[in-house]
């Protein structure tokens, strides 16, 4: 189980991220929400280990982060918003990097890394440097290297950001897969309809402060409507309608 | 509309102007430190520069007829001609992958409405501005220099004349380098099979840099040719300097020398080769931009790469992080064109110095059977292989310690744990030993074996042991994976460090050699000396290692401290 305690990050005076706290549990698959700024990516950076919290803590299966940040980082896949790669390599050769940092023997390593490429139809371009991979083909390869090591925890940021629809329908199935397997998810993302559609649970941020968390199913039956319109109700998104108009005046101006 | 229009222009080229200067590798502060450390430089160079014109000076006043003057005044003016073609070329061959529009340029600018012509004379423009800045610049700061070396007791009144036939035989000759560069890179885009244009580009800018840093030490021995042009060497046709000397010579009608008329035929001849080259390459990607610089690469029509980890050593099972780092930095190596540059160039440096101080030396005559020179030889060659391997090891770590994708290097910053530390920081210093000692010592061991005979196996043994203990000294407080951390470059006061450099060198090289020269002699206490040396390696050897376990790997460099504490109070 992840289990964050009054998360905290100061950027020099800047509050990014007040005193947030959930939990993430096995087999589930958590939905984390926020308008831009509002400590999403802080929160997904603590959780991995990037950035170190001003306050609070983080745990995983009873490892704790500041106590043995290698036990508890071993646990993890990540795949980042932005496909940050060394682009000069090729996929079969950063996977090989990775699942050498991670400490994979090299035999099981090579079969791993040969089968994750053939399942996500990365073997045909096996031989490229991923400086020639569309930005959905960097997205696969992340994902590979993310699962490489089996993680327990996988955290996800905005993983969905230049799939083709089968590689997304793909990515879809292996994340219930995963989490049937008791496999925990946190997924970051704007996207309220993939949430809706894989998530057990959803957490949404709003100005660095936790201000819902709610189980998808229970919605409905709490009748608090769709989840855009929880988002738009707890984050207090203004109406856009006038900010569009005048989008439209200033275009026309000649 | 139309004013606007013609802006276009001016941004266009604007744009393509100051991305000739972007020097994407670095940070902003690292931007910043660079350009201090480009300012640094400058002084050095131009203090030096000073020195230089009083050594000319005085050599100068010791000529003893109007003849010598003339003899003395043709390798001045080939030396001042190869000074600017020199600079022109390297700062072009830097710029390489500027020189023609790109796929970028493409994708970016063809989606707009912005006619081809534009795009391909607006880079053109930025490309003349860029190194018609550094012809200038470079011109400007010779001046002085150049002035001097046209006036004298034996010039006349009418020096100004020789001197006006020399600016424009060197302007042309700056010129001529620019253009060949333009020509060889727009071959190259032309002809590169399809998906290996970024390699076969890399390699390509990597050997100009090499050649050129190696043309250096020779372009400064041409003052001291005056024999060489009284008696029409051979080699005078080979060196494209002297070609634009012939230029100058026709300009002023001076063709009594029968070398003239065919050296200017010889520039003739490469310029409008170069020119005709350069303009056909332009002209055919102007044609054929977007089936040229967007050509698919075929799936899977790639042979599999022979890379480290088909073959899974022993040793990587045992050490897979210290595998994993050490494939990374060698990859890197082999693909980034920024660091094979760096390593190349830096490591030409070195190899230019040994190729000085053999000729110097009279290795040429010792092929040609004279045995006359061979004491200087010897000295020469057991020099040779501690130079080489002290600039190749300062090259490597300078290679490693300039990122690549910097962002990316999160995925080593989730892995970070003690033990994987000092595995990953060893890849590093592996590769520090194997290119700047063990390569060094590979490709000098045929010559010495050859000059030196069984003695080179002793020089060879001393130098690495040398090299072994440089590694540990200039490694010592090394904290990042390779390429994994900013850099700021001329972090110091430049000045002092290119003194500390400079000494260091001449102290490493001298003892080193001195200690190889005891060691072949079998001189009482040299092997005592050699046991010294490896005592100190294997100190060294043993604080680096437990430095590294107390030391969190480093992913963002950090200007040193500025206030250094005196600590005066007891407490």
């Amino acid at each position: 189980m992840l289990q964050a305690r009054g998360l905290t990050r100061r950027y020099g005076g800047l509050l990014a991220l007040d005193r947030v706290s959930f939990e993430l549990h096995p087999g589930e698959i958590v939905g984390y929400l926020g308008p831009n700024g509002s400590g999403k990516s802080t929160t997904v950076n603590l959780v991995v280990g990037l950035l170190d919290p001003s306050a609070g803590e983080l745990s995983l299966n009873g490892v704790a982060l500041a106590d043995d940040p290698v036990r508890y980082k071993r646990q993890i896949g990540y795949v980042p918003e932005e496909p940050f790669l060394y682009t000069h390599l090729t996929a079969a050769e950063y996977l090989t990097l990775v699942g050498r940092m991670r400490g994979i023997d090299d035999t099981l390593l090579e079969r791993k890394v040969s089968r994750l490429l053939q399942l996500f139809q990365l073997h045909d371009s096996r031989y490229r440097t991923m400086s020639a991979y569309s930005k959905g083909m960097r997205q696969r390869v992340l994902l590979a290297a993310a699962l490489l090591h089996n993680p327990d925890l996988l955290v996800l940021d905005e993983p969905f950001s230049g799939l083709d629809v089968n590689a997304g329908l793909l990515f879809r199935a292996l994340l219930g897969l995963l989490a049937a397997q008791g496999k925990m998810v946190l997924f970051s993302t704007h996207r309220f309809d993939m949430v809706e559609k894989l998530c057990s649970r959803v957490v949404i941020l709003s100005a660095g402060r936790l201000v819902a968390e709610q189980r998808v199913s229970e919605m409905d039956r709490a009748g608090a409507g769709s989840l855009e319109a929880i988002f738009v109700r707890v984050t207090e998104q203004p109406d856009y309608t006038p900010v569009a108009r005048q989008i439209l005046d200033a275009i026309g101006e000649a | 509309m139309t004013a606007t229009r013609d802006r276009r222009w001016y941004h266009l080229t604007r744009h393509f102007f100051t991305g000739l200067f972007d020097l994407g590798f670095l940070s902003e502060t690292g931007a910043e430190s660079f350009t201090r450390l480009i300012l640094g430089c400058c002084v050095v160079f131009f203090s030096f520069g000073l020195l230089l014109a009083r050594i000319f000076s005085a050599m100068r006043a010791l000529l003893p007829s109007p003849e010598a003057f003339r003899l003395a005044l043709l390798a001045d003016h080939a030396f001042l001609i190869a000074l600017p073609m020199w600079i022109v070329s390297f700062v072009t061959v830097l710029v390489g992958h500027s020189l023609f529009p790109d796929e970028t340029d493409y994708r970016v600018l063809m989606a707009l409405p912005v006619p081809r012509h534009l795009v391909f004379g607006a880079k053109l423009l930025a490309l003349a501005l860029f190194t018609s800045l550094f012809i200038f610049s470079a011109h400007v700061a010779l001046l002085p220099l150049s002035l001097l070396m046209s006036t004298g007791r034996f010039a006349g009144a009418r020096w100004f004349v020789p001197f006006g036939a020399y600016i424009v035989a060197s302007l042309l000759a700056s010129g001529f380098s620019v253009i060949a560069v333009v020509a060889v890179q727009g071959l190259l885009i032309l002809t590169a099979p399809p998906g290996r244009l970024l390699a076969v580009s890399a390699a390509l800018r990597s050997a100009m840099l090499c050649v050129l840093v190696i043309a250096l030490p020779l372009a400064l021995r041409l003052p001291a040719q005056a024999g060489a042009f009284a008696a029409g060497a051979s080699w005078l046709y080979a060196a494209p300097p002297v070609w634009f000397l012939g230029v100058e010579r026709w300009l002023l009608g001076d063709v009594s020398r029968t070398y003239v008329m065919p050296l200017m035929a010889i520039a003739g001849a490469a310029v409008a080769l170069t020119t005709a080259l350069a303009a056909g390459t332009y002209a055919s990607l102007y044609r054929r931009f977007d089936r040229v610089l967007v050509r698919p690469v075929p799936a899977g029509a790639r042979a599999e790469p022979r890379l480290a980890w088909r073959r899974p050593a022993r040793r990587a099972r045992s050490r897979p992080v210290f595998a994993a780092v050490r494939t990374f930095t060698l990859l890197t190596l082999r693909r980034s064109v920024l660091h094979q540059g760096i390593l190349v160039a830096l490591s030409a440096v070195g190899a230019g110095l040994v190729t000085n101080s053999l000729i110097g030396a009279g290795v040429a005559g010792w092929f040609a059977g004279d045995a006359r020179s061979s004491r200087a030889l010897s000295t020469a060659m057991i020099w040779a292989p501690f130079a080489l391997i002290y600039v190749a090891s300062l090259a490597v770590r300078l290679a490693l310690a300039v990122p690549i994708d910097q962002r990316a290097n999160w995925v080593f910053r989730i892995t970070e744990s003690d033990g994987a530390r000092v595995e990953q920081l060893a890849a590093a210093v592996h590769t520090v030993r194997r290119l700047g000692v063990v390569v060094p010592l590979l490709l000098m061991a045929p010559l010495e074996g050859m000059i030196l005979g069984w003695g080179a196996i002793g020089v060879s043994a001393v130098a690495s042991l040398c090299g072994w203990l440089l590694v540990e000294i200039v490694m010592r407080h090394w904290a990042r994976i390779p390429f994994t951390c900013s850099y700021i470059p001329g972090k110091g006061f430049v000045p002092q460090s290119i003194l500390i450099g400079f000494s260091s060198f001449v102290f490493f090289t001298t003892v080193g050699s001195g200690l190889a020269w005891f060691t072949v002699l079998k001189r009482p206490g040299a092997f005592v000396l050699d046991t010294m040396v490896f005592a100190a390696v294997l100190v060294l050897r043993r604080y680096r290692l437990i430095t590294w376990r107390g030391t969190p790997l480093a992913f963002e460099d950090q200007l040193p401290v500025e206030v250094n504490p005196l600590r005066l109070s007891l407490d």
